[in-house]
Formats: C-alpha cells, structure tokens, sequence
C-alpha cells in the first residue's frame, strides 16, 4: 500500500478551484508534488465549460452576471457544467509516465473510486460512453482526464450530489431547446442525484467519507490528510493569474463554428427526428424526438452516448447497436436510428471558420 | 479511425517514442513536418478537437503546441524536435477525423524550420528501431485492450 496526500476544501472560487488541479497535476508529473486526491466543492455557484467549447454559446453570460455566478473554462474536455456546494469535485493528480492505456481504461480505472463511494452508499453507478456515470441512463458524474505537458495525469469527476435545475436551465444554453418548462424536463431526463437515489438525508460529509473508502480501495492506497505546501500555493496563485483569471483563457474555445442539422425518418414504429450539433466532425449534442414509445432514459442514454464521438457513419452504427443491446425494449430497431443519425451528421457540412492566431505561422 | 495496415510504419518518417508523434525531415525545403502517428492514435482513441497554438515561433524540443481532445482526454501536444514554426494544419483542425483517415499525409499538424536538427534528430527512431518501439508499443495496447 503506497501513501497519497488527501486534500480536503470547500466553498472555493472558481479560478483558484481550477488552478489547483491543474498545478497538483503538472507538479505531480514532475514529481514535485506527491500523487494526491482531492475533495472539493466550489462557492455555489459557478458555470465551467469545456476545454474546447465556446463560452458565450454554452452560457447566458448576462444572467449568469446579474446572479453573481462565475464562469471559467476547464482544462479538461467535455460539456458545461454548474458547480456549487451540491456538486462534489474529485480530482486525482498522478504522474502520467508508466501509466499506460488508452483513455477509456484510464478513465475506468480511475473511476473505480467513485464508483464505489457511490457504492458503499447504495448507488450502482456504471461507466457510460466517455465521460459519464449513469444510473438507469441517467447522469449521476461527469469525467473528464487531462494529460499535463509535464506528464501528469488529472482525472477530474463532478459527483451531482444535488442539483438546481432550475438554476441551471436559467444560465446555461441549450443547442436545441428555446422554452424553459422544456429544458428543464430535458435536464430532469438526462441527469439524477445522490439525494433522489439514496435519500434527501445523505450530506456531503457522507459523501466524501464514502469516496475516500472507494478510493482508498480502488488505488490500493492509505489516504493520508494534509495541506498544500508553500510551492505548491505559489504556483497556484500564478496560474490564477497568468490563466484562470484572464478573458484570453476564457476566450480560449476550440476556434470551429458549431453547425446544426435536423433528420427526419419515418419508420414502421413511427417518425424520428434527430436534431444534432456538430463540431469538427464529433457530435456536440443530440435531440432525438419522436411519436414513438420509448422510455425516456432508453432515449437520454443514447443522447449521452453520442456527444463528443465522431460522427462517422461506422461510430455511429457502433454507438448504436450499444445502446440497443442495453435497451432491447425500445420499438424501433437500431438501424433506423443509426440512419436517422448519420443522416443528420452528413448533412452537417463543416464548413468551419477557423480563428486566426497571433503567431507569425501560417495556417494551410 | 485507423485503415487497415495502419501499423505499418511508412519507411520515411522518424518517431518520438514518448510523443508519439511522428516527424518527415524534406531535405530539398528544409522544413519538418509533424503529425500524430497511428500508435498515438491508438492509444487516444477519436480525436474529437485539436487547437494548434504554438506558444512561440520559435520551438525547444518539448514546447507546447497544442491541444487535443480524444475520448474525452485532453493532452498537450509536445514539439518532438526544436525549430521556427512556419504552418498549422487548419484542415485537421476543422476536421479532427484527419487525424485517422490520413496520419501521415493531411492529417499532418505542424511545420517546422528545424533549428537544431542534428541534435534533435538523435532522438528520434527510424527504421528497425522504430519498427521495434512500435511492434512493443502495439503489443502492449493489445494486452491492455484484451484486458
């Protein structure tokens, strides 16, 4: 059993929060800082969007400033998310050198913990697609892993404790829906907390004890608590200042326009329509509706299932036979889906603009 | 997405092993380009973003140049070799997919004007030594795949 640094915080502010994961991470990589867990909530609350994605699509940035709600991008990939004092951070910052594997064995490795913290609290969460834990189809965290320059490794995980989806669908935009009651019963369908599963008594103590065993366990690790040396609060304090701070990070999106398209399908279980968002070629979001029957999870879950995947008809098809192997009850059959789907993704054209940059390169 | 006989290791290009990236030296121009060669690829899975950045024009080996997201993973793009920077592929980052469909052609991701190529080149491997890091780095993704 190898020893690892427990960190233990709450209520933090959105650029100090970012920095630390990041600067614990590149010092793991070099060695600078022991391999280290960290437990965490932010100040409720503040908006984080994807290494990639564009701030002002993904963010009503008048009302999120009007309810004092900050908003700063992640190092790591994938969608936005609202942070606050019912969202549990987790964030796990080791040296990446000799540890090997492609990203989704990393991820479930390291997901492991989470897993059973959740666990040990009578949630059976299971790994879904790239970047989730889901419970019957629904999210339950989001993960994300980020490889450092320095070779340091951050697995970072969202843990949905509780959830104000009223508060959520108020400040984040959605690519599909324009009339709040609907984005809020999407949010509802898509995503499920702790405290609907285990009890509204479940506390976030409860929670971080739960995920310290499962940690404990899954690293094969004693988890020892300490503090951040004085290094360590200095290279923080920087990177706030030199990124995590500045409206250069914030702007720093992925510099590929967006672009929407709708397929239409009749089938013999009835009409699909799949409205999809893509960007360079991947998925961004998916709405698929419909008159057919279908249990809304069976229909979350595929949406979750395609985001942030390429959107190339033989990922599409394997995407698909997935989800349907999960939801055999679903009446309509895979391969009307898959058409629908990649319909909608061929009639995406690229046709992307592509932000110039200061450097004196050129861009072919 | 990697065809097939993608393991095959064009005989014109040399590898930084720790990068992954691979590095075609055109001796007539002067200039190196660089891309993402297919054992990289395989162990990020799909790209699904690339930002090419360079944080500077002129690059030391292990300078940021960017950022890629695949499978959900974000990674930092390490220059395999020192020198000034003279183009980013825009096509590849406009469509990630080239990184697969075309690895050693345009799914290229940076040119370089090699400052210090002598030096930088030693750590490179071609020929049977690459052939030999990369039989062992597809060995060892097909024992972790398998489980």
């Amino acid at each position: 059993m190898s020893d690892w640094r427990l960190l233990s915080d709450a209520k933090a502010a959105a650029a100090e929060g970012l920095a630390t994961d990041e600067v614990l991470a590149e010092r793991a990589g070099t060695g600078d800082s022991p391999p280290t867990l960290r437990l965490y909530s932010y100040a409720s609350h503040c908006v984080l969007v994807g290494r990639f994605q564009e701030v002002a699509r993904e963010v009503d940035l008048a009302r999120a400033q009007a309810l004092g709600i900050a908003v700063n991008r992640r190092p790591t990939g994938g969608g936005t998310i609202l942070m606050g004092e019912d969202q549990l951070g987790v964030a796990l910052c080791v040296s990446g050198r000799g540890v090997g594997g492609r990203p989704r064995q990393l991820m479930d490795r390291f997901a492991d913990g989470v897993r059973s913290g959740l666990g040990a609290l009578g949630v059976d969460a299971r790994f879904r697609g790239k970047n989730d834990l889901e419970v019957g189809g629904r999210k339950i965290a989001g993960l994300g892993v980020c490889r450092t320059s320095t070779g340091g490794l951050l697995f970072h995980a969202s843990v949905l404790l509780d959830l104000d989806v009223g508060l959520m669908a108020e400040v984040l935009r959605s690519p599909f829906v324009a009339r709040k009651p609907d984005e809020l019963e999407a949010v509802r369908r898509r995503t499920v907390t702790l405290r609907q599963l285990a009890g509204s008594s479940v506390t976030q103590p409860a929670l971080r004890a739960a995920l310290e065993q499962g940690f404990g366990s899954s690293l094969e690790a004693v988890l020892v608590p300490g503090s951040l040396d004085t290094a360590e609060r200095q290279a923080i304090a920087a990177r706030v200042a030199q990124r995590y701070a500045t409206e250069a990070w914030l702007a720093a999106s992925g510099g590929v326009d967006p672009r929407q398209h709708t397929a239409s399908l009749r089938t013999p279980a009835g009409s699909l329509q799949v409205r999809a968002t893509l960007v360079g070629g991947s998925f961004q979001a998916v709405d698929i509706r419909g008159d057919f029957f279908a249990d809304s999870a069976a229909i979350a879950d595929l949406e979750a299932r395609l985001r942030w995947s390429l959107a190339a008809p033989d990922r599409i098809d394997a995407t698909v036979a997935a989800w349907a192997q999960r939801w055999p009850e679903v009446d309509f059959s895979a391969k009307d889906v898959s058409a629908a789907l990649t319909r909608a993704a061929q009639g995406a054209p690229y046709g992307c603009f592509v932000t110039p940059r200061s450097s004196s390169a050129t861009h072919a | 997405m990697i065809h097939e006989g993608a393991r095959d290791l064009p005989a014109d290009l040399l590898h930084h092993p720790e990068q992954r990236l691979w590095v075609r030296m055109d001796p007539d121009s002067g200039r190196a380009r660089i891309g993402l060669d297919a054992v990289g690829l395989a162990a990020l899975g799909d790209v699904v973003f690339v930002a090419l950045d360079p944080s500077e024009t002129e690059l030391r080996p292990g300078s940021p140049f960017g950022t890629l997201e695949a499978a959900k993973m974000t990674s930092t793009l390490l220059a395999p070799i020192g020198g000034r920077v003279v183009a980013c592929n825009d096509a590849v980052v406009a469509d990630p997919s080239l990184l697969g469909n075309a690895p050693y052609t345009d799914g290229w991701l940076l040119e370089l004007e090699p400052a210090t190529w002598a030096q930088d080149s030693s750590a490179l491997l071609g020929g049977s030594d690459a052939e030999a890091w990369a039989r062992a780095e597809w060995a060892r993704l097909d024992e972790e795949e398998t489980g």
